[in-house]
Order: structure tokens, then C-alpha cells, then sequence
């Protein structure tokens, strides 16, 4: 039997992403889907009745590891496809190395449309 | 693309010795070079041989007296201010095969900075010595009474602590291992491989 199962599809382990023609190895992704907007529908005696959810913008994190230490780290704004969609970094943490590793934490948010232009 | 390395023969065993290198810290265990048993190096050592300049600190080359003082320092059979015994132990080490004494003194000095802090490249004049540093970052509330706690703690573990309480605080923050090298290498190969495959796949799609 498989070491590993994954119901649904769960996103994790290793992947390796091309940002700006570069290759990265990325690890501990992390994503949050959360809801952006809610109500509450309620009777006149306050009790509810219905609601509604309004699904908000998914973000997430991970740390990609270059394949050199003179790969150039992603810049700012930066944009990748991955399975999930096209992510746009918000963040680009401070560069770690250790023992010929260099790692970079980012943080991204999944594009809702398309047209992402720089200005 | 989604990689699991999970069943990397290479990985597993990197994955196993870092683990077994941290477990082992904990249970206080000797490295043995040669006849010679070694205790987990703590901060206190540390300071001691830095302050002294010895090169296996530094992964300099030694000569066989700053060999036989590294290994003479942190020794199970160290004693201070035992000249006769100290002198009988370097007899010992001048016995040993040099060159494989010093390599097995850098995998101990590499095992023992295996969690170490990573470096971010960045310079600025120090305010504070290292041990400054370790002592507020894990006993914040009072590292001065922590002090001599933390001197004698054996710096596998204190890197340990260290990389928990720091992704307890943050938990982007990144973790570097040796294994990273073998995931790192092992996950563009296996991308290169596909790329070329779907290059190939088109092609005859193609014709």
C-alpha cells in the first residue's frame, strides 16, 4: 500500500514553481480560503433564518528554496501559475542560507481575473 | 508539479540521521572518535576553543597540538588543570590516523550546527556577544538567571529550542536541513525530466 493518500486532492508537499523563467523548489504551502463577507437573515424575534457567504480572496504562503545562491530571488508582484490558478506574490520574506541552501519565504494571493498588468 | 519525496531512498536517509543527530542530543550520547569519546559541544566549550583560535572550530586544517587540544577539551576524560592526564591524551590522538581524526572532528562539528541559525547575508556591527543573543532569544523573560543553564546545554539542543520558539512565533519562518540539498536537486531533476517528456509528447502530437 501507498505511503501516502490523498483524498481530495489536498494541496502539500514539494513543488517546484517557474516564476519570471526561474525554477524554485517550494515547500510548506499553506492556503486559506476564507469567507469575505457574511449575513445573517433573521425573523422579526432575531432568530435566523438564512444566510449568506461570500467567498473572499484565497491567500497563502510558502518557501521556496533557489537552486543557487545567485538565483535571483522572485520580486515583489511576481506572478506564477500553479494548479490552484495564477498566485501573485505579496510578499517576499528575507533571504536564509545555511550550508550552500538558500531559502526565501513569500507570501501570494490567487489572482481572481486574468488581467494582472503592471503600472 | 507536486513532488512527494516521501519514498526517496537519499532523502529517507538524510531525513533519519538528521532525526536520530537530534534525539541522540537529548540523551546526552558521546561521539566516539576513534578510542576517544567526545561530549556534545555547548556554548561554553564553544567560547572556549573560539577564544583559543582552534582552526577544527573554524574547519581550518589543525596542527596535531590544536587536534589533540580540541579533542582533549571536549572529552569525557577532560579534567581542568590536569596537566599529566592532558599530556598521556594527546600521546593518544598523536597515535590516531590524522587526517581521518580531523574529518571525523568536522562531521562532529557539522552534526553539532545542524539546526544552527541560518545566515541571511546581512552584516552589522555586533552589540552583543553570541551567547547574549541565545540566552535572551530563550529565556526572555530572565536569560540572566538562565545563564549558566543555557552555557552548559549542549548546543544540539539549544539549536533545537530555538528553531521551535522561532516557528512558534512565525510559522513562515524557514527551517534549512541537509536534506534540503537532496530534495532541492531531486525536484528539478524530476522536473527537467518532465519537461523534456512533454517536449517530446508534443512533438509526436505534432508529426
Amino acid at each position: 500500500m501507498a505511503n501516502i493518500i490523498n483524498d481530495g486532492g489536498v494541496v502539500g508537499f514539494t513543488r517546484v514553481l517557474t516564476i519570471n523563467a526561474v525554477t524554485y523548489t517550494a515547500d510548506d504551502f499553506k492556503w486559506d480560503a476564507p469567507t469575505g463577507v457574511e449575513f445573517t437573515r433573521t425573523s422579526n424575534q432575531s432568530v435566523p433564518t438564512g444566510q449568506v457567504f461570500v467567498q473572499g480572496v484565497t491567500t497563502g504562503s510558502c518557501t521556496l528554496q533557489l537552486a543557487t545562491s545567485g538565483t535571483a530571488v522572485p520580486a515583489w508582484g511576481s506572478t506564477c501559475v500553479v494548479t490552484e490558478g495564477t498566485i501573485i506574490l505579496t510578499h517576499v520574506g528575507r533571504t536564509e542560507n545555511k550550508t550552500g541552501e538558500t531559502k526565501v519565504p513569500v507570501s501570494f494571493k490567487l489572482a481572481i481575473t486574468n488581467s494582472i498588468v503592471a503600472s | 508539479m507536486e513532488i512527494s519525496f516521501q519514498d526517496l531512498p537519499e532523502f529517507q536517509v538524510a531525513v533519519k540521521r538528521e532525526n536520530e543527530i537530534r534525539d541522540a542530543a537529548f540523551l546526552r550520547l558521546t561521539t566516539r572518535i576513534g578510542p576517544i569519546e567526545l561530549k556534545p559541544m555547548t556554548p561554553r566549550d564553544l567560547l572556549i576553543l573560539d577564544g583559543l583560535d582552534n582552526p577544527v572550530v573554524s574547519g581550518g586544517i589543525p596542527t596535531s597540538a590544536q587536534l589533540a587540544d580540541f579533542m582533549w577539551k571536549l572529552s569525557t576524560e577532560y579534567k581542568d588543570g590536569a596537566r599529566w592526564r592532558r599530556w598521556r591524551f594527546a600521546k593518544r590522538v598523536a597515535k590516531l590516523d590524522f587526517i581521518s581524526t580531523i574529518q571525523a572532528c568536522f562531521n562532529y562539528i557539522r552534526d553539532t550546527f545542524q539546526d544552527a541559525p541560518a545566515g541571511s547575508g546581512e552584516h552589522s556591527l555586533p552589540y552583543a556577544g553570541w551567547c547574549a543573543h541565545l540566552a535572551v532569544s530563550l529565556a526572555p523573560q530572565n536569560p540572566a538567571a538562565n545563564l549558566d543553564l543555557i552555557l552548559n546545554t549542549p548546543l544540539k539542543i539549544l539549536f533545537q529550542l530555538r528553531r521551535v520558539m522561532r516557528r512558534v512565533d512565525n510559522p513562515n519562518a524557514p527551517m534549512i536541513n541537509f536534506s534540503d540539498r537532496i530534495k532541492r536537486e531531486e525536484a528539478l531533476k524530476l522536473y527537467n525530466h518532465r519537461r523534456k517528456l512533454i517536449q517530446v509528447l508534443k512533438k509526436r502530437s505534432e508529426n
